[in-house]
């Protein structure tokens, strides 16, 4: 933990947290490919010295879930239990289910969610969340 | 050793020298003497020598329980002051760069559950020093 935690680790544990979420494509890194739904987070920020000696780093993170075409029922249902506070599709509960991350940091917490949003690709309008989540190593 | 920022402060509580550098975010060591006026009739001006020296030592602290909580619990229900020493550059050995300053400080206080939801867990502790702070390292 702490110091000798990389940002790959943090970045696999989540992807690994996120794959609990049944029918959810869990990434490390943003896919090429768009094959909804998917997640994949993104590093906002690290904060240095923390503690003496390296003793905690507190990174930040964006995990950007898109949901699906965003005329369909079924991505804004999708959208509706990924953003409830539990549930089998809960993002906040599959990400907190392993605070650890297998033992590589500290702690973490989610923080919000917010900017649903939609996002233009492939000729086609998809729906997006964004989890922001604070990361203590 | 030019001015400088600190990030790396050894710091090491109770007789079996538990480092506790990496839960701690800020650390004050702190030492003043009495002042006794000597003046007397016939002193045209006050006059001053030290007296009593006291010291204290402050630390912010992130909380964990297993390590910090149980230290400083056990610590503070023991109830006798306890070894700490203080590095400003890390572990490595003391000098003039780097100089060691050891102590006896009473746990007066203890504070085992302390925040706001969602935040992180930190904990604020001053203690008084029992005794005289001993600094050493070559040329320090």
């Amino acid at each position: 933990m702490s110091s000798s935690t990389t940002v790959s680790q943090i970045k696999t544990g989540l992807a690994a947290n996120l794959a609990t979420v049944s029918g959810l494509r869990a990434y490390a890194y943003q896919p090429d490919n768009v094959n909804t739904p998917f997640a994949w987070p993104l590093l906002d920020s690290i904060q240095y010295n923390g503690a003496m000696g390296g003793g905690l780093i507190t990174h930040r993170f964006t995990i950007s879930v898109v949901v699906g075409r965003s005329a369909e029922r079924t991505a804004q249902n999708l959208l509706d239990g990924y953003l409830s506070y539990k549930g089998a599709t809960s993002i906040r509960q599959a990400i907190e289910s392993d605070r650890t991350l297998g033992g590589v940091v500290q702690d973490l917490i989610v923080e919000s969610a917010n900017n649903i949003s939609t996002l233009e690709a492939n000729d086609a309008t998809y729906l997006a969340i964004d989890f922001v989540v604070t990361v203590y190593a | 050793m030019a001015k400088q920022v600190l990030t790396n402060v050894a710091v090491t509580f109770g007789t079996a020298n538990t480092d506790i550098s990496a839960y701690v975010t800020s650390i004050t060591l702190s030492t003043t003497a009495a002042e006794v006026m000597t003046s007397a009739m016939g002193s045209s001006a006050m006059t001053r020598i030290q007296g009593m020296i006291d010291s204290s030592v402050t630390i912010e602290l992130q909380q964990d329980y297993p390590t910090i909580e149980k230290l400083f619990w056990d610590a503070f229900t023991a109830g006798t002051a306890v070894p700490m020493t203080v590095k400003p550059n890390g572990t490595a050995a003391a000098s003039s760069s780097n100089p060691s300053y050891a102590f006896s400080a009473l746990p007066t206080s203890w504070t085992p559950v302390n925040g706001a939801i969602g935040d992180l867990a930190t904990v604020s502790i001053t203690y008084p020093i029992s005794g005289a702070i001993t600094k050493t390292g070559t040329g320090a």
